[in-house]
C-alpha cells in the first residue's frame, strides 16, 4: 500500500529530525520535573508522576499536521498535492503514523527513565497491557490533528481551533490530573466525550490492570476511531468542494 | 518614543485589519485560559492547599502572567522570528533605518491571540479583585515587568543565531519554558529549581513574586520585580549588541 511506504519514508525522516526529538524530549522532561515536584507537595503517591509521564508521552510525540496541512492550503501546494495518484488525506495520516511512531520510541524511553528517576519506583505492573492501547489511542491524536488541519479550508487559521482543542485534552483526557481527581458528575461526563478514553483510558490500567477494564478501554478507543476516520472522510468531501469553489 | 507608538499603532492596524481572523484568535485564546483555569479549580476543589498555595492564588497567577504574556506577544511578536532574521541575513532592512535596530525588530509585528491574553488577565486580575484603585498600579507594574522579562529572555535566546546560527528551535522552546514555569508557584519547588526560577529562568519574577507583591505588598518585592524587569531588558540589549556586530549581511540589496 501507498500509505505504508509514506510512513516509512516519514520514519526514516523524522530519524534524521533529532534536533526536533530533542526539544519535545526536553520540554517532557520540564513538564515531569513541575508535575512531580507538584504531586510532592502533596504528598502523592509515585504514580501520579508515572500517570503524567505516560499521558503526555503519547501527546508530546504527536505530530502537528493540523500545521502541516494549513500550511499547504496557506501556500497553494494542496491544489498539486490532491493531483496525486494517492489521497491527500490519508497521505498526510500515513505521514504523521510514520513520524511519530518514532518519536513515541524517542521521546518514551526518556520519558520512562525521568519518571523512574524523579519518583524511585520502577513503572507500574501494569504497564504493558496499557501500552497497546496507548498507541491505539496515539492514532486517535493523529486523525483529530487531520481533522483540525481540514479546518482550514474554511477558516485559514486552525491555530485557535487547536488550542482549545488541546485543552479540552487537558481537562477532558485528564493529560496533567487523572480524573479520580475531579467530581464523579464530571468523570462520567468525561467518559461521554472521545477525550477521557484517549488518555486517563488507557493510562490508568497501568495502575488497575484489569482485563475487563482494558476490553471496554479497547471497544471505546475503537469505535471513537471509527466514528473520526468516517468524520475526516466526510470532512475531507466537503473540503475538496470548497476548493473547486475557491479554484485551489 | 513617537517613533516606536507609530510602529505599534500601523502593527495593531495590520493585525486588525483582517477582522475574522483577529477575533478568532482573541476569543479563543480567551477560551483556551479559561479552560485552564477550570482545570485548575477542579484540582483545588480536590487538594485545598498546596504548600501554602490556594485556588486564589492561582487565579492570580494565571492573571498576571496572562496579562504581561498578551502585553509581550502584542507589543513585540517580531522577537519570535528574530533568530531566523540573524541567520538568515534579514536584519538588512532594519539596519537601514536610522532607528534602534532591536526595538524595530521586536516592534515589528503583533500578535492578535494576545489580545484574548490581555482580557483573560483584566478579567482574572478583577475576579481576583485586584482592580481596585489601590491595587491597579501594581497589576500594570507586574504586567508590564513580566512582558519586559519575556521579550529580554527570547530576545537573548533569538541572538544566540548571531553565534550558533539559526537557534529558533531553541528560542522556542525556552520560551515554552518560560511560561511553563511561570505559572506553577515557586512554593513547590525546592533548592536548586528554586534558585533557578529566579536566575538563569526568571518565571519566578513574572509568576510569583508578582502574585506575592499583590497580597502582601513592600517596597522590597516591588523593588525587586521591577529590578529583574530593567535587569533583563538591560542584559537582553547587551547580548543582542555584542552579537550585532559579528551580523553579516544577506546581501539582500546588492
Amino acid at each position: 500500500m501507498k500509505q505504508v511506504a509514506i510512513a516509512a519514508l516519514a520514519a526514516r525522516h523524522a530519524l534524521h529530525a533529532r534536533g526536533e526529538a530533542l526539544a519535545r524530549a526536553v520540554f517532557y522532561l520540564a513538564i515531569l520535573v513541575v508535575l512531580a515536584s507538584l504531586w510532592r507537595a502533596l504528598g502523592a503517591s509515585a504514580s501520579y508522576v508515572w500517570y503524567v509521564a505516560l499521558t503526555e508521552w503519547v501527546v508530546l510525540a504527536m505530530p502537528l499536521l493540523s500545521i502541516d496541512i494549513e500550511e499547504d492550503v496557506r501556500r497553494g501546494d494542496i491544489a498539486y498535492r490532491i493531483a496525486r495518484p494517492v489521497s491527500y488525506l490519508w497521505a498526510k495520516v500515513a505521514e504523521g503514523l510514520g513520524n511519530g511512531a518514532v518519536r513515541l520510541l524517542m521521546i518514551g524511553g526518556c520519558g520512562g527513565v525521568a519518571a523512574w528517576l524523579l519518583t524511585g519506583t520502577p513503572p507500574p505492573r501494569g504497564i504493558l497491557l496499557s501500552l497497546p492501547l496507548a498507541t491505539l489511542s496515539f492514532f486517535l491524536l493523529v486523525l483529530w490533528q487531520a481533522a483540525l488541519g481540514l479546518t482550514a479550508f474554511w477558516i485559514g487559521d486552525t491555530q485557535p481551533l487547536f488550542w482549545v482543542w488541546q485543552k479540552l485534552l487537558f481537562l477532558l483526557g485528564g493529560l496533567l490530573f487523572p480524573l479520580d481527581v475531579y467530581p464523579e458528575w464530571l468523570q462520567r461526563a468525561a467518559y461521554m466525550t472521545p477525550f477521557a478514553p484517549m488518555l486517563h483510558g488507557w493510562a490508568r490500567l497501568a495502575f488497575d490492570p484489569d482485563p475487563a477494564l482494558a476490553a471496554r478501554t479497547a471497544l471505546l478507543l475503537l469505535g471513537w476511531g471509527v466514528a473520526l476516520i468516517a468524520f475526516l472522510a466526510w470532512l475531507y468531501r466537503r473540503a475538496l468542494v470548497v476548493l473547486d469553489v475557491n479554484g485551489g | 518614543m513617537r517613533y516606536l507608538f507609530a510602529l505599534l499603532l500601523t502593527n495593531l492596524k495590520a493585525s486588525v485589519a483582517l477582522r475574522g481572523a483577529f477575533w478568532m484568535r482573541a476569543a479563543f485564546m480567551a477560551l483556551n485560559n479559561g479552560i485552564m483555569l477550570v482545570l485548575w479549580m477542579l484540582f483545588f476543589l480536590r487538594y485545598r492547599d498546596v504548600n501554602g498555595w490556594r485556588a486564589a492564588d492561582t487565579v492570580a497567577i494565571y492573571a498576571v502572567t496572562a496579562s504581561a504574556y498578551g502585553l509581550a506577544v502584542v507589543l513585540g511578536h517580531g522577537v519570535s522570528d528574530l533568530a531566523r532574521r540573524i541567520h538568515e541575513g534579514g536584519l538588512d532592512a532594519f539596519l537601514t533605518q536610522p532607528k534602534d535596530v532591536l526595538l524595530q525588530c521586536v516592534a515589528s509585528r503583533s500578535e492578535a491571540s494576545g489580545w484574548g491574553d490581555l482580557f483573560s488577565g483584566v478579567v482574572l486580575f478583577g475576579v481576583a479583585g485586584h482592580l481596585a484603585p489601590a491595587t491597579l498600579p501594581i497589576c500594570l507594574v507586574t504586567a508590564l515587568s513580566g512582558a519586559a522579562i519575556f521579550l529580554s529572555w527570547n530576545v537573548m535566546f533569538h541572538s544566540l543565531a548571531f553565534w550558533l546560527g539559526d537557534t529558533s528551535t531553541v528560542s522556542r522552546q525556552a520560551w515554552h519554558f518560560l511560561i511553563l514555569f511561570s505559572l506553577y508557584p515557586s512554593t513547590i519547588f525546592g533548592g536548586w529549581l528554586k534558585l533557578l526560577l529566579f536566575t538563569a529562568l526568571p518565571a519566578g519574577f513574572i509568576g510569583y513574586l508578582p502574585v506575592d507583591l499583590l497580597h502582601r505588598f513592600s517596597w522590597g518585592t516591588l523593588l525587586a520585580v521591577a529590578g529583574a524587569a530593567a535587569g533583563y531588558v538591560a542584559l537582553a540589549a547587551l547580548v543582542f549588541r555584542l552579537g550585532l556586530r559579528r551580523y553579516q549581511s544577506g546581501s539582500r540589496f546588492a
